[in-house]
This record gives structure tokens, C-alpha cells and sequence, in this order.
């Protein structure tokens, strides 16, 4: 365990924005929250990023804008999408274009970690191999 | 005449006296009558009467002289033989003597007549000889002539002479002078002689002059005009019987000048005798008026007028006429004072008047009164253009027309109106009445009238008209307005029967003369419907109160029923006394219905607006889903954390503690985000009542009909008439065929090779069920979808949630009914509503 892994959570629900960020902790990660991807997108911790966590439906940049754009910028961090709105259409776009998981919300902790533990393992490994 | 001088030579001197006289008659009588009345013609007179009395003596004389004959004659005849020649020659004489003569015996018989005689009787000489002497005289004078017979013969040889009247044998009358006398005859019988003269021209001159006399005095006494005359030198004084009774002296008293001097009213003495005296130094004739002072205090007035003459003699004499003019004087007087109370009355009433002389076209007479309307001079005459240029020249035209018309007309009264133009630029309004005055020959020579200023009547007239037309258009105004306000207007009386109700009420059809005298309480139709409302409208009225729209129902003319609003407000007389009410109504039946149609409209409005809110539930349900995800899954989230912080090796009970107050918060997010949701869609309380569903179906059409266009839908109805009554809330059952109908709108959208047709069928089963079907020909409904197009959160719509279907099955459910798909068509989709009836529910 050199550097525990850096967790980005971008949500306009500030609620659900402090609750995610409270449940990762809880288990021991770092976590940085932001209130939406343009404000990510500005940090200093977007390189050390380890994982994305982020709403989908957004006021100016959706998710998948979010994730389209850090692809094209050459950032390969997982994404794991949440949303209060499920919709079949945006889950099969958001996996095709490689999120790790969608999730409805409200949805299960232990769900959540598990994406999160496939993310960094897929993360890490990716970056090991 | 030549014959007479030849055969009686010595009565030549004696015939030639007699005829001079008759010739100087002739000649200052004729051809002209002498006029009595003439001072002038009295030497005539007095020439006349002496050549008369002259020609009578002389007369008289020749008759002696002829008797004087007779009995020489008388002699002769005694000699026969010697004097028969004679005889003959007197025969002759008798004959054709120019004097009647007649013989009669003592009983009156008439013997003999000369022929001059019997022809100026108109008979003949034997027609006379042998009767009776009376029969040529007039029946009453007969005794006379009887008694003067007698005379003669009792007096022998005496003449006598008297006047009478005989008859001709015509019947004609004529005066002779008789001179008669009794002789001896042969036989020593006794005869009267009688020579007549015709005097009947004299008579007739006598009788002119008698009647002359007393015509003048007669005058003299009429005209209270007495004559005298007056000589200087004598002293001596004629009066006639006038001029004593004018200075009241007895006639017989003795005349001279100091008689009138006595009676003279002292103040006018001086004037009197001045003016005499003045005559008498002149020698010329004088008038003057001076009083005199009666014996019993009165006073006369009397006019003098005399003129000096001389006599024959030389000497001045005053022949002159005073005239008692005391009644004119006193006319005078009272005239003056008539005038002055008519001036003054004329300048009171400004009433001029005036005599106008149609053919010299000047002012006759005009009062002090109309020259000071036409501001004329009282002292100078004003000429025709004087006149013209006073009058208003409009007025000119018109005035010159009034004499024209009315000496056409000739007579009776006339009236016109014109203006005075005053110099100083005033103008007077005149108006004038007048009438015409006919002259002898039926012209018309003058018009009288008066003329009346009017300037003030006429600008108070004015005043009062101008008033009258402000208040006339103020009426009108206000009239205006009513009528612009309401239908009619109305007034009743203190016992509140209408009394007036205005003409126009045609447009609402109620006939003014059916209501008068009926009460509003009688008219109206909803008196028994409504008791509170009429019981309190009458209290009003019996309170005298005013009152403003009250409404009833009343039915018109033609029975349709209408409704009216009525405002009214008591009038009371000057004492207070109340009156009754005036007022408007208007028939309001347009704006009851209207009002009516739009409160229907205003809650299918309100419906459509629920309604479209719930079909919209489906794009709702996104953000609903979203608004109540996010507190849950913070909430989810929080709890999870939370197990975290405790099922560390040491558990951080602060931060689980913290989480789980923040799961309470949003918690209680959550609720709050599904009250707001419940408080949008829902809509007061629902009401279960009998309900045709045929009317929610036309509900539901005029709600959607603006759908139905934009989408290039038609619509068909097959609704069966009288279909049982079913219960339920309207508002629910409209939403749920609305969201059929929409639905159907909607699958028909994509459809562009057939007509887009939606049909909405009403019918019922043996089971006495209401089915109502939506019919679309849109895409259709799977076989898969048809199992599931009722679930919750199904949809075949990107962008709903799925929640209408499910919602109308539950409301559907609700109501004892369901909601299905009754058949899967190609193309489209029926839905089928099945509901039970309205006493099945109740059972």
C-alpha cells in the first residue's frame, strides 16, 4: 500500500455529495468532492485521480460529457456513474464508452464499494500492465 | 197784360204798381231761394215782405176800385138797354179777370163764376153753376165757409176777407185770400160776391219761413249757439231766443251791453271789454271765449264770434253768434286728462299708439308713447325715411307689407312683430296691433293701432326658452343615459303599482300598457322560488329606500322567461310626501346565461388544466423520480457510512452519529418532495354523483377539440342515446377518457398514410354496463406490450414515465369498473372502459 488511491466524486446534490463522501471515508479512502465536472476538471487533483464517481444528469457538463472529455484528454481513470434518473439508453452509452458501473440511485453501499475495489483493481492493474 | 192796360186805362198806374213789386220779387228771388241762415239774404227778406204787404194794399185798393164798378156795373144793368153793352163789356172783364169770381145766393149756391175761376179749379164754368159753393173746399173748412156767408149776408155791403184752402177738381189744393161781400140783387135778393186770389206761393214762402225760424232757433237751441246783433250808435241790441237762455235773462227784458258785462265772470271782465273795445275803435268783426258766472255760482264758457256790418244807415253794427261751449270745454278738460292718464298708462305699459295715413304715408297721430319707443321729437313731424330708417331693415320688408295687406283686406284687426333700430344702436322688440279704418267709399284711408315694446317680455321669453331647451336637453341627456343604461325606465306610485313604463321595451319584449298598475310582486315569476328575496325587496320598498340591482324573473310577450335587473329610488314631493319609485331595469338574461356559460367554461378550464397536469404525470414522473432518488440515495448512502464508522476497529461513533442525522434530514427531504408532488396533482375532493357518460364524453370533445385540430385528427362519435345513469367523480372519469383520447392522439402522430381517426363509442351490455371504447388507428400495442401497458412505470414513449395507463386503472378501479384493451386491431389500439351503473353501486 504506497499511496492510498484518490477518490473524485462530482455530484450537484450536495447531499448525496457529502453522503458518498462520508461512506468512503468510513472505509478509509481519500476522497474529493466536487460540485460539478467543470469544477473537477479545474483541481489539482484530477491527475492523482484513482477514480471517478459522478451523477449523470448535471446542469452544464452531464457525466458522460465528463467522461468523453477526460478520455480525449488521455486520462484513463474509471468511472462509476450514478443516477436518479435510470434510464437503459444512458446505462448502455455509459458502459459502451467504459464507465465501470451505473448505478440508480439510491443504491446499495456495499454495491458501491465493490465498483469502486473492481475500479481500482482494473485502474491499477491497467496502469501496471 | 197789353189787353188789360187797353181795356182798364185807368188802372194802368194801380196794375203797374201791382206788377212791380211781383217783378222785383222775381227778380232778387230767382232763380236762387234765399237762404235765412244768411244774414246776407235778410234785406231780401225783409224787401220781399214789403213789396208784399205793399202789392196787398194795393191789391185791396184795386178791389175797392173794382167794386166801385161792380155797382156802377149794378146800375148799368138796371138800364138795360143802355148798359148792355156795358154789361158785356164787364162780362168780358169777369170773364177773363185774372181773379176768381164767384156768386153765390144766401144757401151757399153758386150762381155765377167767371171762367178764370172755374178753369184754375179744373172746371168748367156750368160744372160749378148750380151747386152748392162747399164743394170746392175742403171738407173741415166748410162750416167756415158757412159761417162767413152768413156774415156776409147779416152784414150787408161789408167786405171781408179771410184765407183758405180749395179744392181743384184733381184733388189738388190751392190757398186763396177771399174777399167777399153781401149785395143786393134783382128781386131784392142778396148775393155775395167773392174774388179769390191764388196766394199759395205766398202761403208756401210763409211756411218756409216759419219752418226756417224754427229750424234756426231750433239749431241755435241744439247748438247752444245764441245770435245778436249790436248797433254802436243806437245802442240797440237784438238777442235771440237762444242768447237769453245762454246769459239766462228773461226774454223780455230789456236789452243793453251792460247785461253782458254783468254776467261776465269777473276774471274775464278786462279780457272782454278789451276785446269790445278793440272791435269798436277797428270797426272789424272779433272772436274771443270768456266765462260766464251764473246766478247759482256755475260757471259757462261761451265763444264769441261777431262782425261788423254797417246798416243802411251808416252806422257800425256787431251781427254775430255765442256759443255756450261749456260741455265741449269740460269734454276738453276730461280729453286732457284722458290723455294724460292714457300717456302715462302708455309709458307704464310702453304701449304706443298711433293713426297712420295710408295715402300721405305720414303719422296722423302718435302718442307721446310711440315717439319716445321710436325716439322720434315729439315737436318735429318725421318724414317716411325717418320712420324707415328706425326699423330693422329685416324687418323693413315685412312692415311695408302690413298696410298693403291690410287695406287689401279692408278692416279688422291685424297683428305683427318688428324691431326698432334706435339710433344709439338698441334695439326694441315692438309688437303691434292694429286695425284699418274703412272711409265713406269703402277704402281704406288709415290704420289705428298700438304699438307694444316686448324687448323685455321677449328677452325674458328668450331666457326662459333658452332654460327650457338646456332643461329639455339635460332631460334628454339624462334620458339618454337611462335609456343607454338600461331596457326601460319605470315609475310607480306610493302604493308601488307601476304607473309609467317607458316605450321602449320592445327589445325585451314586455308591453308597456300590460304592466301599468300591476306590482312588481305580480309581474315577476319567481316570487313562490324565492321568498326571502322578495320578502327583503318589499321591506325595501316599505322603508322607502333606495335600492340598486335587484334581480327577478319575469316572462315576456312571447312567454320565454327572461331576467331583470332593477334599480329604483323613492320621490317625494316639495312637502316630503313620498311619491313612489322612479327607476331603470334592464334584461339581463344575455349576461345570466353568459355568466353562466363561462363559469361552465372557466371550471371545464380549470379541469383541462388538472387534467392536463396529470397526463403530463408521465414527464412529471422524471423529475419526481429524480427530486426523490437523490434524498434517498443520500439517505442509503448516509446508512452505509454509517455502519462504516461503527464497524471500524475503532468505531468513530461521531461521524456515524453525524451520518445518521443526516439520513433524518434527508428523510425528511424526501417527504417534503412527495407532499409537493401530492399537492400538484391533487384536486379537492372527489364527489360520487349519477353521471351519464355520454355528457363526460362531450366534455371531454370540447376539451380536446383543440388537440384533435393540431393533430390532424377526426373524430367520430357512436354514443347510444339514454344509456343508464353510473356513479362516479366527473373530474376523474374526464381525466381518464381524456388520457385515452390523448393516448390515441398520440399513436396516431407517426401516421402519415391513412386519415388519423379516432372514434369514441358508448354503449351497454346485458349486464346493464356502461362500456365506453376509444378506438385509434395509430401503431398498435404489441402482443408483449398489451400485458404490461397497464404497469406502473411502462412506456412506450422516450420521454415518459409510463404512469397514465396506470393511473386510469386506478381511478377506473376506483369507481367498481376497469380499464382494458378491448382488441388489438392492425392498425391501432381500442381501449374499453367498463363501469357499473349508478344503482349497482349503491347496492
Amino acid at each position: 500500500m504506497s499511496t492510498p488511491p484518490l477518490i473524485s466524486i462530482v455530484d450537484d446534490d450536495g447531499s448525496v455529495r457529502a453522503a458518498i463522501n462520508n461512506l468512503l471515508k468510513s472505509r478509509g479512502y481519500i476522497v474529493h468532492t466536487f460540485v460539478s465536472a467543470e469544477e473537477f476538471l479545474r483541481s489539482p487533483h484530477l491527475n492523482g485521480t484513482s477514480c471517478v464517481i459522478t451523477d449523470v444528469q448535471m446542469s452544464t457538463m452531464s457525466g458522460l460529457d465528463l467522461l468523453t472529455h477526460m478520455r480525449a484528454q488521455g486520462y484513463s481513470a474509471p468511472f462509476i456513474f450514478i443516477t436518479a434518473f435510470p434510464d437503459d439508453r444512458v446505462r448502455a452509452r455509459a458502459l459502451s464508452a467504459g464507465a465501470i458501473c451505473f448505478l440508480a440511485k439510491p443504491f446499495a453501499g456495499q454495491h458501491l464499494i465493490r465498483c469502486l475495489d473492481t475500479a481500482l483493481d482494473k485502474h491499477r492493474g491497467g496502469a501496471s500492465a | 197784360m197789353i189787353l188789360v192796360f187797353s181795356l182798364m186805362g185807368s188802372l194802368i198806374p194801380s196794375a203797374m204798381l201791382f206788377i212791380l213789386p211781383f217783378a222785383a220779387l222775381a227778380y232778387f228771388f230767382a232763380p236762387p231761394t234765399f237762404n235765412l241762415n244768411d244774414p246776407r239774404d235778410l234785406p231780401v227778406v225783409v224787401a220781399f215782405l214789403v213789396a208784399s204787404i205793399i202789392g196787398t194794399h194795393l191789391i185791396g185798393k184795386v178791389r175797392r176800385e173794382r167794386e166801385v164798378a161792380l155797382e156802377a156795373a149794378a146800375r148799368l144793368r138796371r138800364s138795360e138797354a143802355e148798359l148792355r153793352d156795358r154789361e158785356k163789356q164787364w162780362r168780358e172783364i169777369f170773364e177773363h179777370n185774372p181773379v176768381m169770381h164767384f156768386m153765390v145766393n144766401a144757401t151757399g149756391m153758386v150762381l155765377n163764376v167767371n171762367t178764370f175761376g172755374a178753369t184754375q179749379l179744373g172746371y168748367a164754368p156750368s160744372e160749378l153753376v148750380g151747386h152748392s159753393v162747399l164743394k170746392v173746399f175742403l171738407e173741415e173748412d166748410r162750416p167756415f165757409v158757412r159761417e162767413r156767408v152768413g156774415l156776409c149776408i147779416e152784414t150787408v155791403g161789408q167786405s171781408h176777407t179771410w184765407e183758405i184752402q180749395k179744392i181743384r177738381k184733381d184733388g189738388s189744393v190751392l190757398w186763396v185770400r177771399e174777399n167777399a161781400k153781401a149785395m143786393q140783387w134783382a128781386e131784392d135778393k142778396l148775393v155775395v160776391l167773392i174774388a179769390c186770389e191764388d196766394i199759395t206761393e205766398r202761403k208756401r214762402t210763409e211756411t218756409a219761413l216759419r219752418r226756417s225760424e224754427a229750424h234756426l232757433a231750433q239749431a241755435q237751441e241744439l247748438s247752444r249757439t245764441g245770435s245778436f246783433g249790436w248797433n254802436v250808435a243806437t245802442g240797440e241790441v237784438h238777442w235771440s231766443k237762444e242768447t237769453f237762455r245762454i246769459f239766462q235773462y228773461d226774454p223780455s227784458t230789456k236789452l243793453n251791453p251792460q247785461l253782458v258785462v254783468d254776467r261776465t265772470h269777473p276774471e274775464d271782465r278786462a279780457a272782454v271789454r278789451e276785446t269790445i273795445d278793440r272791435a269798436f275803435q277797428n270797426e272789424e268783426g272779433f272772436e274771443h271765449e270768456y266765462r260766464l258766472l251764473m246766478p247759482d255760482g256755475s260757471v259757462k264758457h261761451l265763444h264769441a264770434l261777431a262782425r261788423a256790418i254797417r246798416t243802411a244807415s251808416g252806422d257800425i253794427e256787431f251781427v254775430g253768434a255765442v256759443t255756450d261751449i261749456t260741455a265741449a270745454k269740460q269734454a276738453e278738460q276730461q280729453l286732457r286728462r284722458s290723455e294724460a292718464y292714457l300717456a302715462e298708462a302708455q309709458h307704464l305699459s310702453h304701449t304706443g299708439s298711433w293713426s297712420w295715413d295710408v295715402h300721405r304715408l305720414e303719422f296722423v297721430y302718435r302718442s307721446a308713447e310711440t315717439d319716445r319707443l321710436f325716439g322720434f321729437d315729439p315737436e318735429q313731424a318725421v318724414s317716411i325715411e325717418t320712420i324707415r330708417s328706425r326699423i330693422h331693415p329685416d324687418d323693413l320688408p315685412r312692415l311695408q307689407e302690413v298696410p298693403r295687406q291690410a287695406i287689401e283686406d279692408k278692416g279688422g284687426h291685424f297683428e305683427y312683430d318688428f324691431r326698432i333700430l334706435l339710433p344709439d344702436g338698441a334695439i326694441r322688440r315692438i309688437h303691434s296691433v292694429a286695425h284699418a279704418v274703412v272711409g265713406s267709399d269703402g277704402s281704406v284711408s288709415e290704420l289705428i293701432g298700438t304699438h307694444m315694446d316686448v324687448t323685455e317680455q321677449h328677452a325674458a321669453r328668450e331666457r326662459l326658452e333658452r332654460a327650457l331647451a338646456a332643461l329639455r336637453e339635460s332631460e334628454q341627456r339624462f334620458r339618454d343615459y337611462a335609456e343607454t343604461a338600461s331596457d326601460w325606465l319605470w315609475e310607480t306610485g306610493p302604493d308601488h303599482r307601476i304607473t309609467r313604463f317607458s316605450e321602449h321595451t320592445s327589445a325585451a319584449g314586455i308591453l308597456a300598457t300590460r304592466v301599468v298598475g300591476l306590482l312588481r310582486w305580480e309581474i315577476a315569476g319567481d316570487v313562490e322560488a324565492e321568498p326571502e328575496k322578495w320578502r327583503q325587496h318589499r321591506a325595501t320598498l316599505d322603508a322607502r329606500l333606495p335600492f340598486r340591482d335587484f334581480i327577478y324573473r319575469t316572462v315576456t310577450q312571447m312567454g320565454s322567461p327572461i331576467y331583470v335587473r332593477t334599480s329604483g329610488k323613492p320621490f317625494f314631493d316639495a312637502d316630503g310626501n313620498f311619491l313612489g319609485y322612479r327607476g331603470v331595469s334592464t334584461d339581463i338574461t344575455a349576461t345570466i346565461r353568459a355568466d353562466q356559460a363561462e363559469r361552465e367554461l372557466r371550471k371545464a378550464q380549470a379541469e383541462l388544466a388538472h387534467v392536463t397536469r396529470v397526463t403530463t404525470l408521465g414527464e412529471l414522473t422524471t423529475s419526481i423520480a429524480h427530486e426523490i432518488n437523490q434524498p434517498l440515495a443520500a439517505i442509503v448512502t448516509n446508512g452505509e457510512a454509517c455502519l462504516g464508522w461503527l464497524g471500524r476497529e475503532t468505531p468513530d461513533l461521531s461521524a456515524a452519529r453525524c451520518s445518521v442525522e443526516w439520513i433524518i434530514e434527508d428523510g425528511i427531504r424526501a417527504s417534503e418532495v412527495i407532499r409537493r408532488i401530492r399537492a400538484l396533482a391533487k384536486k379537492g375532493e372527489i364527489e360520487m354523483v349519477p353521471l351519464d357518460i355520454n355528457d363526460i364524453v362531450k366534455d371531454v370533445i370540447a376539451l380536446v377539440t383543440r388537440e384533435l385540430v393540431s393533430h390532424q385528427v377526426s373524430l367520430r362519435t357512436e354514443l347510444t342515446p339514454a344509456l343508464p345513469l353510473i356513479l362516479g367523480d366527473r373530474v376523474q372519469l374526464q381525466q381518464v377518457i381524456t388520457n385515452l383520447v390523448m393516448n390515441g392522439i398520440e399513436a396516431m402522430q407517426t401516421v402519415s398514410d391513412r386519415p388519423r381517426e379516432l372514434v369514441i363509442r358508448s354503449s351497454h351490455d346485458d349486464m346493464g354496463r356502461v362500456h365506453l371504447a376509444v378506438a385509434d388507428c395509430g401503431v398498435g400495442i404489441t402482443e408483449e406490450d398489451a400485458d404490461r401497458v397497464f404497469n406502473p412505470f411502462f412506456t412506450t414513449k422516450s420521454s415518459g414515465l409510463g404512469m397514465g395507463l396506470s393511473i386510469c386503472r386506478s381511478i377506473v378501479e376506483a369507481h367498481g369498473g376497469s380499464l382494458s384493451i378491448a382488441r388489438k386491431q392492425e392498425p391501432g389500439a381500442t381501449f374499453q372502459l367498463v363501469l357499473p351503473l349508478h344503482k349497482e353501486v349503491v347496492s
